[in-house]
Parts: structure tokens; C-alpha cells; sequence
């Protein structure tokens, strides 16, 4: 992948200030930093995208499906229609 | 620029970092390193998402037989006048099916068109420039690393150089590239390089961690111009949004 990925937040890491968080990607669970999204609030079940090791977007089932969706048409061509 | 270098092995030097991260392309980055062959390399670059729509664009566009001829790959990585026979617009078209449902950079409100080079994909595909104004440490330090980054080898020790760089910089909402220090960057590892042993004062390109290759004036000016041309129109479509968003 060369863009964000999906994940699910599996739960907070404790002492990293907040800044961590535990995210489901495809079975496999990862660190992941939160720090670029100080507004938002995070949670278990809350859908993320992550791109290079933090998260870049809070979305929802129906943003990763598409996220997925995109990453899976890369590289099958254009549809020449304007 | 050694010009000789077959399409597949430049395009391995330079995907070998961000894949060895785990950032782009498929797993396994060993397979880009020397020893591997040309057929599996071929296979692996094919793999990478995010690179392989600009190559296909720009082969066409040229008429290169395939995207991994030693001009495409370079036109890619460095830049070079072929660029300019790539349609931005449909390239652009392109990225924008491909990367739907992405949060991306500023990909929607370029209206010039895409630049068919690495830098555009750094810097508007991916979403980076959107926390610039939240925090801009962070996404300067990953599109600082992640761009193709060129300078002259100061020293060289077993396993790294000291080489110049132009730092990124955000001043005033403006990306622009700083004046040039010094950072240290791996070349060899346990043995292994991407590159022949750079010498001090050769011109190389680094990519994240590591030396990729070394540069002629001819690869400095083309990738230059690339990635200045990339940052007026990231900057330009920063402009744009912040006046739209100012309006609404």
C-alpha cells in the first residue's frame, strides 16, 4: 500500500500521554499515533485510516469499505469518460 | 546518473526505503536488492499502488514499451522534459478514481493538472499538507524524508554519509525548500548498499534513510525543477482552498 489503510482501534496504549493507540489492521494489531488528530476523541470500535504510522482520518465502516475499495482499483486504469 | 542503470534496478534503489518501512509496496522489500532478478523485481514494482499509475502514464505517454524502461523510471523519480508529454489532466483523473475514499492532500483542488513525478505523490496525494497548519513538525519531518532529496556527499564512514540537503520549510502557509544543511544518511548496511560507495564530493539522491544513487547536474536540475514545480502547485491549491473555505 502506498496510501492509508483501515483500521479498528482496539483500545488506548497507556503511558504515551494519550498519543497511542492500538489498532486492528487486517487481523493484525499495530501502535498507532494519534497526535495528529488532537480534536478527536478515540475509542474501541472507532474505524481509522493510517498512513506511514498515524492516524490521518477518523471515519466510519462505510469510509474504510471505501479506503479498501480505492486501494483495491490502484493501478487497474482509468475510465477514459471526463 | 549512471544512464545505463536498467529501468528496473533504478526503480529498485528508490523503492527499497519506504518499502523496507512497510509504507508502500508489497512485503518482502528484499526482493529489490541486488541479486534479485530482473523478472522479480518486475513483478514487485508492479505491486507498488502508489508508483505504478504514474509509470503506466508516463510510458504511454512516450511511447516506452514498459513502465520500467530506464526514461520512465527516471522521469518518475528525478523528473526530466518527458513529463511534459504526460496529460496532467488524465493522470490526475486517474489518482482521483484510484485514490477515492482516500484522505488525501490536496489531489481534488489541483487544477493545473498532476505532475507524473514522485514528488506530486508525496505532496498532494498524500495527506501530510493537510496538518501543516496544525502542526507542522511532524508532517515536514515525513514529507522532508519522503521526497527525493538531493546534496553533496561531505564524508563518508562505513555505513553512512554526511551529506547537504535543502530542508523543507512552512512560512507563512508557503512550502518552500530552506537553505541547505548538512544530515546524515545510511548508504550501507551489514554489507549491503542500493548504490555503488558514494565518495565526498559526489552528488547523490536520498530517499528516507538511505543514499540512492549518485546525480549528474543534468538528474540535480531536473529533479529541482520537479519538485519546485510540485510545491507552486500544492501551494496554489492550499491558497485555493483556504479562500474557498474563508467564503463559505
Amino acid at each position: 500500500m502506498c496510501l492509508g489503510i483501515p483500521g479498528r482501534v482496539v483500545s488506548m496504549v497507556a503511558g504515551y500521554g494519550g498519543q497511542l493507540a492500538l489498532v486492528d489492521v487486517a487481523g493484525e494489531q499495530r501502535r498507532v499515533n494519534i497526535g495528529m488528530l488532537p480534536g478527536e476523541t478515540f475509542a474501541a470500535g472507532d474505524w481509522v485510516i493510517i498512513h506511514m504510522g498515524f492516524v490521518v482520518e477518523k471515519t466510519d465502516a462505510r469510509g474504510a469499505e471505501e479506503a479498501m475499495t480505492g486501494l483495491r482499483l490502484m493501478g487497474s486504469g482509468l475510465d477514459e469518460d471526463p | 546518473m549512471n544512464t545505463g542503470t536498467p529501468g528496473w534496478e533504478l526503480f529498485a534503489r528508490y523503492a527499497f526505503p519506504p518499502n523496507e518501512l512497510g509504507y508502500c509496496g508489497p512485503p518482502d522489500s528484499s526482493v529489490l536488492l541486488q541479486g534479485a532478478g530482473h523478472s522479480e523485481i518486475a513483478r514487485h514494482a508492479a505491486g507498488f499502488d502508489g508508483a505504478w499509475p504514474y509509470l503506466e502514464e508516463i510510458a504511454a505517454a512516450v511511447g516506452a514499451g514498459h513502465p520500467l524502461e530506464t526514461a520512465v523510471v527516471r522521469s518518475y523519480w528525478i523528473g526530466g522534459p518527458q513529463l511534459a508529454a504526460v496529460d496532467g489532466a488524465r493522470l490526475a483523473r486517474r489518482l482521483r478514481a484510484a485514490f477515492a475514499g482516500q484522505p488525501t492532500g490536496v489531489l481534488d483542488s489541483v487544477r493545473a493538472g498532476a505532475v507524473a513525478n514522485h514528488s506530486f505523490h508525496v505532496f498532494a496525494v498524500y495527506p501530510w499538507v493537510r496538518f501543516l497548519d496544525i502542526d507542522p513538525a511532524t508532517p515536514l519531518r515525513i514529507l522532508q524524508a519522503c521526497r527525493i532529496r538531493w546534496g553533496t556527499v561531505l564524508s563518508v564512514d562505513d555505513e553512512h554519509v554526511v551529506m547537504t540537503s535543502r530542508p523543507l520549510r512552512f512560512d507563512a502557509g508557503v512550502l518552500t525548500l530552506g537553505d541547505t544543511t548538512a544530515e546524515s544518511v545510511r548508504w550501507s548496511r551489514d554489507g549491503t548498499s542500493l548504490a555503488p560507495a558514494p565518495r565526498p564530493g559526489d552528488t547523490v539522491a536520498a530517499h528516507w534513510d538511505w543514499v540512492c544513487g549518485s546525480l549528474d547536474a543534468e538528474d540535480v536540475a531536473d529533479l529541482e525543477h520537479a519538485t519546485v514545480a510540485t510545491l507552486d502547485l500544492v501551494n496554489t491549491a492550499r491558497r485555493s482552498d483556504q479562500s474557498l473555505s474563508r467564503h463559505a
